[in-house]
């Protein structure tokens, strides 16, 4: 079979390669020059050169475009809650808090104690510290056990309390399943004072959907906010909200799938911020 | 080769509160990294650039919940390495190092885990994937170079920023919008230059471009 000759396309894009190879610079361009192109703060003569070498390289026109989706954009207007962004500055804070102070070094660890070569013919006779150790680590050993069992036990209760917590529609569950084949959507869930936050995890029952986001509106039905960028993991969508993010008093979750036609309500579910109550 | 993509582009210089964020941007990041108004400053560049970094690492390839995490990653990047910022550049450039740093460390963790998939043989590639040879006969690769030399010198007559946009589409396979950024032009610009010059190669070139110049724009 006789090989196929490069099409037209393709030829032609190479012709065009090399005339914009020809008439351009060689070297790459630096991000701050790039910067400087994208706000039109270089001299005409430069900013020529940058173009010319910005078509013959795809290295650099893709750094370009790269820093373009870097544009800073606008902070939200303080009556609009961006919910995601406040719940992620929450977490954010959680890790930027400074570190606890690391307990003081214990007296006992004092210079003269550092590992020593110890003096020739002693090397291999047990030393009555090392006897201690050894007796101490035996003792502690189960003990420790003991004391693993009674914690793992406790954190299975607390668990086991948790579940049936989740159970009850009405209780207050840190993690909120919202499956419309399993609760009403008339029923109401309240986030109580002690919980910061509650874990929604709508179930999907239709997956035909690229994009997700939540809506909240007023219990009279008025919109309030709307948290996008939701996708679905594995059969459902998961959000954290902060309880202080939330709108106050009762409110309405929707969530609505978005696809290519119009968007859609796939499930609701009424939330009561209990804090904010009067 | 194709190329992953890219936002949607902005027309290049068309906002005047663009270069006047930019400027609060600068000088937001030069207060933090000499310690004034902290929380505020810092605050301040996470609300301006949360969205953007997501679009950022999303772009380069990266699973949403990759690109929140990234995103923070970047943020504390920030926070931390703020002391040996220097106002010498552009923030953004600055940001842009860190959270390139930060994709590259996340793609090498990524490649770790990659080279533990099972091994296929060079044999069972070969057998997928056919590579035809490319062709040794002395009359095609005459046409061939005569087919180049044809269109280079009908490239060579077009104006210069027509000539470049449809560079940029045909060889880099950028979208009209990109172009736009690329060549800090209208996107209007870009559409008439990419007819207009499509007219134009139809017209010296003939049948030679009619197969894929043709037929209209392919954005």
């Amino acid at each position: 079979m006789k090989p196929l000759a490069p099409s037209d396309r393709e030829l032609l894009a190479e012709a065009f390669e090399l005339e914009a190879r020809a008439e351009a610079r060689a070297e790459h361009l630096e991000p701050q020059e790039l910067l400087d192109y994208q706000l039109g703060e270089l001299d005409p003569a430069t900013e020529e050169s940058v173009r010319d070498h910005l078509v013959s390289c795809r290295e650099c026109s893709a750094q370009l475009l790269e820093l373009e989706a870097l544009t800073p954009e606008p902070p939200p207007a303080e009556d609009v809650a961006d919910l995601e962004m406040v719940s992620s500055w929450r977490e954010l804070q959680g890790r930027l808090e400074p570190p606890a102070e690391s307990p003081s070094e214990s007296p006992s660890e004092s210079p003269s104690e550092s590992p020593a070569e110890p003096p020739a013919g002693t090397r291999w006779r047990l030393q009555p510290s090392w006897v201690a150790a050894a007796a101490a680590v035996l003792l502690l050993l189960p003990a420790g056990l003991v004391m693993d069992a009674i914690r793992l036990r406790g954190e299975l209760d607390g668990l086991k309390a948790q579940l049936s917590e989740l159970a009850a529609p009405h209780a207050n569950p840190a993690i909120l399943l919202v499956d419309p084949r399993m609760r009403s959507a008339e029923q109401t869930v309240e986030i109580l004072p002690e919980d910061p936050f509650v874990n929604l995890v709508f179930t999907l029952t239709d997956r035909r959907f690229k994009d997700y986001e939540l809506r909240f509106a007023s219990a009279s039905g008025e919109p309030l906010s709307r948290l996008s960028g939701l996708v679905d993991d594995k059969g459902s969508v998961s959000v954290r909200l902060y309880r202080e993010a939330l709108p106050s008093e009762e409110f309405i979750a929707e969530l609505i799938g978005l696809g290519e036609d119009s968007p859609e309500v796939l499930q609701v579910v009424r939330l009561r911020n209990a804090a904010a109550a009067p | 080769m194709p190329r992953h993509a890219h936002p949607p582009a902005r027309e290049a210089g068309s906002d005047p509160d663009r270069s006047d964020l930019k400027q609060r941007v600068d000088r937001a990041a030069d207060e933090l990294a000499r310690g004034v108004d902290r929380e505020a400053n810092f605050h301040f560049l996470y609300q301006s650039f949360y969205r953007p970094l997501q679009r950022f690492f999303t772009f380069k390839g990266f699973a949403p919940h990759d690109a929140l995490d990234l995103t923070q990653e970047t943020f504390v990047g920030i926070y931390t390495g703020m002391k040996t910022y220097r106002h010498s550049g552009r923030f953004e450039g600055w940001l842009y190092q860190v959270a390139t740093n930060a994709a590259l460390k996340r793609r090498r963790m990524q490649g770790t885990v990659k080279r533990s998939a099972p091994e296929v043989s060079y044999e069972e590639v070969q057998e997928a994937v056919k590579i035809p040879a490319e062709s040794t006969d002395p009359l095609d690769t005459l046409l061939d170079d005569e087919r180049r030399e044809t269109m280079r010198r009908a490239i060579g007559e077009l104006p210069k920023q027509m000539r470049q946009c449809m560079t940029l589409h045909l060889y880099q396979g950028l979208s009209y919008p990109d172009i736009a950024v690329t060549m800090r032009i209208n996107v209007n610009t870009v559409k008439a230059h990419m007819f207009q010059g499509r007219k134009k190669l139809v017209d010296m070139l003939g049948e030679l471009a009619l197969g894929e110049l043709g037929s209209g724009a392919a954005e």
